[in-house]
């Protein structure tokens, strides 16, 4: 009978179009969609260089520190800004129409800078142009320093060469940075991952649809399982265990659409990952158990409500926004604490990003003990099976 | 002396304040067809979902084979098949698949199963359709797959509740056909419904309940006895004053003449040749008429004795 | 009236899904919205980053720490490594610089100490690696020259006192604007998901087959049956937009009403309508109530991912914004951006009456679709 009954939640599944359309379907396209959108996020994130437009006046060329610093801050591949020597006129016409960042010119002796607005971009123009007047004020302090010295000390001085020698110090001084940075910093994974997350719990939609078959207060066909001689366990085990494995053929199919598509980064870590989703599956599975024997609505209502609770902790979990995920979890992390879709996102953020697994083995434990507790909870619903009405 | 296959007491379901069943008691016995009769809403569903434990009742004891009826009596239940009044399969199997899948909660062994299967299809008549999915069905080849799951393990004790709504009479009659052909391999049938032709046609005993409770329990001439009719006589007429049906009420062994504008319709006590006289009296009072006919009392006479209201509503 | 009726009935089913797209809403835009107030000048922006001293004592570590604290937000993460990590991640901070024990021993002695960095790798973080890096360099180089510390302290701060000078032209208060910018923007996931999953579940359950029986051989007249159903998902859609515009007056303040605030309005209304064609046109097309739930989360959420919503369009790859193209969204979002950044809006009005007729192209489009659509539907039944 056990097979019987498998055999048939399979069949029953699959023919289910709604169902194979949100569990199997949706993630898949949502993975596009969200490939799509974020191919570019992180290209956009690097510093590329500023444009500038530079007033090439007498002013400008009598300035040997700002006219030297540009010329060599604006060449190269990894130059820092795009100059466009041009009049004052065609300087103005560059930022209004919004095609430099920023306008330099000398007036006066002195150093100008007009923007349009505030911003990243325009602050480093700022810093850069302060720089060079800081730093040239130094070379001009040491310079007179060592001649100083020199001239004390009797010895001969050029000139020219002595600031020059300062100069070409100063700026080629090495200031031994160490970058330890990790690679992995991408923080759009997170959007990835409560996607897996999301599909994970979808494993609730199998679940509650079958479960709704076997009770006689949701479903005519219900009735019929409850008249009969089979014994629950023999109808409710292999619902559950055929929902565990429709899950599994889909989340092989997101994950395969992950990697070889979206290129996701997994890393070394697959067995763990798999393990992880595996528990979250189980996780998903539990609560479509709870919703279909605990709540006592339609089954178009259980439908809608159980994919609004899903996509309400993937909402907390990051996917709509991975800031989302920062905020509960610096302002009310009780909540991600108990939503099973946050277990799973912060498991596969903990993988990706820490060198430790603590983190990793407490969300595992975590959605363990969530599903045993929800499954507890719908088993003792479904041992009472006669109602007040039907 | 038949066997009791199920055995009522007391049986009473109350909803806050009021009494779907109440304090029902009656028994089955074996091979019997036995007709719950009554209108909508008197409780027949109510009393089936609770003898088969699948509703709480108040108070009162159920047997079944003996042995109490509880929720999981399994041994009781496997040799028990029920249709429901809602047509129970799955729309997203086929009409074999269906039967196969429900024959599959009793009977383990493939071989038996593919047997039953087969046999109850066959029963029914849908033998044709096997590949069809349910929503390609008409009302009537739906209603004979839903019999079909509930019978294909060859149960012993069959529940029907109102399994012919909604059907046509060429279905209707394949349906009751079939219910007869499993009381003569062996089952016992309890058969609830509110058409009254169906159970003249098939029942052994019917029980007549209203308000939850028996009013009426019998064979269906020993009920019709109750009516205190013992035929009706109809008669169409044109037009009738008030004087003829003052006259007709007054004819020897007459109980009562209605006349709803086309029917004069005169009830006798008892009597015979109450045709005779009756054509008679048209004769003698030159009434013009059409048709004239007469007939026993129906169920329908009964329970509007006992109750006042009509079976259907 | 019926047909009305019917329609607030299912506004009533469904308003704890309508009072969820709000919520998003309401959420979404006030996480992402800034909160300063209105600049009269420019503003630095200047990255976030974390300092971890583990040479206390010194007197150069303290001035390096000076230097940051200047050029830099110094934000202090509280916690373990874990959280200081997160912080990292989540962009918080955009870099952590860790000075080393011993560190302004090393530079009078003339070395060059190890100053270790970790960054997230966005612009801010190489931003601050500028920073950090300049100083250094000023530092040892000055270092080979001066072996008096407080000499060396004191000619690594002689910056002149006059910054350069900064003139910004722009008159916008663009925290407001963007503040407004980010909630139209979102209110269009919003505004859609309401307007689509109500209006298709109404009318599509009147298209439904033994309905339209019914509605075809009764006495009533389907022109004035069609003008009614109009009318009343008219007046839904209408609901929608007057709600969602005086939620814009809560969440983004009494700047909205202005020129440009009635500019953001009159945008969303025309998409509004846009919208509501959208739902006729899926109404005529669909009928099972599980695929409309399906297909209209998958519409809205492709739309605000692809056109800008979620993502702001500066972000999204050139090949995905021509497809947005086809999606009525797209033209909203671009008007959205016009009207919260551009100086004059009088110069722009050429530019925004042209999206407004894109999107009532759309609007008519979807709506003679439809129509075409439940014609030969009703020849069929």
């Amino acid at each position: 009978m056990f097979i019987h009954n498998f055999k048939y939640s399979i069949k029953l599944l699959l023919k289910n179009r709604q169902l194979v359309f949100w569990t199997l379907a949706f993630p898949i396209i949502m993975a596009v969609l969200f490939n799509m959108a974020f191919s570019n996020i992180e290209n956009s994130e690097t510093l590329e260089a500023i444009d500038i437009a530079v007033v090439d006046d007498n002013s400008f060329n009598s300035s040997l520190i700002y006219k030297n610093s540009l010329k060599s801050l604006g060449e190269g591949d990894e130059r820092l800004f795009n100059i466009t020597y041009t009049d004052e006129k065609g300087a103005d016409e560059l930022l209004s129409e919004k095609k430099v960042t920023g306008i330099f010119r000398i007036v006066k002796n002195e150093p100008v800078v007009t923007v349009n607005s505030n911003g990243l971009r325009e602050t480093v123009l700022c810093y850069v142009v302060n720089e060079i007047k800081s730093t040239g004020d130094l070379v001009m302090k040491l310079g007179f320093e060592d001649i100083r010295k020199n001239i004390s000390s009797g010895n001969k001085i050029d000139y020219e060469k002595e600031f020059t020698d300062i100069a070409q110090d100063v700026l080629s001084s090495d200031a031994n940075i160490n970058n330890v940075s990790t690679s992995n910093m991408s923080y759009i994974m997170i959007e990835y991952y409560s996607l897996i997350a999301m599909a994970c719990m979808y494993s609730g939609l199998l679940s509650m649809t079958l479960m709704n078959y076997r009770l006689a207060n949701v479903s005519a066909v219900g009735k019929r399982s409850a008249v009969s001689s089979a014994k629950k366990s023999r109808i409710v085990l292999p619902s559950l265990l055929a929902s565990f494995v429709v899950q599994i053929a889909g989340l092989i199919l997101l994950y395969l659409v992950l990697i070889f598509y979206v290129r996701a980064d997994f890393g070394n870590e697959l067995p763990k990952i798999i393990l992880l989703s595996l528990a979250g599956s189980i996780a998903g599975l539990s609560v479509g158990t709870a919703v279909s024997v605990m709540v006592k609505a339609g089954e178009n209502a259980k439908f809608t409500g159980l994919v609004g609770v899903i996509m309400a902790g993937c909402f907390f979990a990051g996917m709509m926004g991975v800031m989302m995920k920062n905020i509960v979890d610096k302002n009310v992390p009780i909540l991600n604490k108990i939503n099973p879709v946050a277990m799973i996102t912060d498991g596969l953020y903990a993988l990706y990003y820490y060198n430790s697994y603590e983190r990793f083995w407490f969300d595992v434990i975590s959605l363990a003990v969530f599903s045993l507790i929800v499954l507890l909870i719908s088993i003792n619903g479904l041992r009472r099976q006669t109602y007040d009405s039907i | 002396m038949p066997e009791k296959v199920i055995e009522v007491r007391g049986l009473t379901k109350e909803y806050k304040d009021l009494k779907a069943v109440d304090d029902l008691s009656f028994d089955v016995y074996e091979k019997e067809i036995l007709g719950l009769l009554g209108p909508n809403g008197s409780g027949k569903s109510t009393t089936i979902n609770s003898i088969l434990s699948l509703l709480k009742y108040s108070s009162g004891s159920i047997k079944i084979f003996g042995k109490e009826m509880k929720p999981d009596a399994y041994d009781i239940k496997r040799d028990i098949g029920v249709i429901f009044q809602e047509v129970a399969v799955f729309e997203e199997l086929t009409v074999y698949d269906n039967i196969d899948y429900f024959c599959g909660l009793y009977i383990r062994d493939k071989k038996q199963r593919k047997e039953y299967v087969d046999d109850a299809i066959e029963l029914v008549g849908i033998s044709y359709y096997k590949k069809f999915y349910p929503k390609q069905l008409s009302g009537g080849l739906l209603r004979r797959l839903n019999i079909a799951c509930g019978i294909a393990h060859k149960p012993k004790l069959i529940f029907l509740d109102e399994p012919t709504v909604a059907v046509d009479p060429q279905s209707r009659n394949h349906i009751l056909e079939g219910i007869k052909k499993l009381r003569e391999n062996g089952a016992t049938i309890l058969y609830t419904t509110h058409y009254m032709e169906e159970v003249e046609q098939i029942c052994d005993r019917i029980i007549i309940i209203d308000k939850g409770r028996i009013i009426a329990e019998g064979t269906s001439d020993s009920l019709k006895k109750l009516a205190n009719i013992e035929e009706k006589i109809s008669v169409e007429i044109h037009s009738l004053s008030d004087d003829g049906i003052e006259k007709a009420k007054k004819l020897k062994y007459a109980t009562d003449a209605v006349y709803d504008g086309t029917n004069l319709i005169v009830s006798y006590g008892g009597g015979r040749d109450n045709m005779t006289r009756m054509i008679d009296f048209l004769r003698d009072n030159d009434y013009h008429y059409k048709k004239l006919y007469s007939e026993r009392p129906t169920l329908n006479d009964v329970f509007l004795e006992l109750t006042g209201k009509e079976l259907r509503d | 009236m019926t047909v009305f009726n019917a329609f607030l009935k299912v506004v009533k089913k469904n308003i704890i899904t309508i009072i969820i797209y709000t919520l998003i809403v309401i959420v979404f835009a006030a996480a992402n919205m800034q909160t300063d107030n209105g600049p009269t000048g420019f503003i630095s922006e200047k990255p976030d980053i974390m300092i971890i001293n583990n040479d206390q004592g010194s007197a150069l570590s303290k001035n390096f720490e000076k230097y940051l604290r200047e050029n830099t937000n110094i934000v202090d993460i509280h916690g373990s490594d874990e959280d200081i990590a997160d912080a990292l991640f989540y962009r918080d901070i955009t870099c952590i610089v860790t000075i080393p024990e011993n560190f302004g021993k090393c530079v009078i002695s003339g070395n060059t100490p190890e100053v270790e960095i970790r960054t997230c790798g966005n612009d801010f973080a190489a931003f601050s690696e500028m920073i950090i890096s300049q100083y250094l360099r000023i530092q040892n180089s000055c270092a080979k020259r001066i072996q008096d510390e407080s000499k060396l302290i004191e000619t690594i701060n002689s910056s002149p006192n006059k910054k350069a000078e900064v003139n910004i032209t722009t008159k916008l208060d663009t925290s407001v604007m963007s503040k407004s910018k980010t909630y139209f923007n979102f209110a269009a996931y919003s505004m859609m998901s309401c307007i689509l999953f109500i209006v298709c579940l109404v009318l599509s359950s009147f298209n439904e087959l033994s309905v339209r029986k019914r509605t075809i051989v009764s006495s009533m007249n389907y022109k004035k049956y069609g003008f009614d159903l109009f009318l009343s998902s008219f007046s839904y859609a209408f609901a929608v937009w007057v709600f969602f515009m005086l939620l814009s007056l809560i969440m983004v303040g009494k700047s909205m009403i202005s020129l440009r605030g009635a500019a953001f309005m009159l945008n969303a209304f025309v998409f509004t309508l846009s919208a509501l064609a959208l739902a006729y046109m899926l109404s005529c097309l669909l009928f099972k109530k599980n695929a409309i739930t399906g297909i209209v989360n998958v519409l809205t959420l492709g739309f605000s991912f692809l056109c800008g919503v979620f993502v702001p369009a500066e972000f999204l790859p050139s090949w995905v914004l021509s497809i947005a193209r086809v999606m009525p969204t797209y033209w909203y979002i671009q008007n959205n951006e016009l009207i919260g950044t551009s100086e004059h809006l009088s110069g722009d009005v050429r530019s925004l009456l042209i999206n407004f007729l894109v999107m009532g192209g759309f609007t008519l489009v979807f709506a003679i679709v439809g129509i075409i659509v439940s014609g030969r539907k009703r020849k069929i039944a």
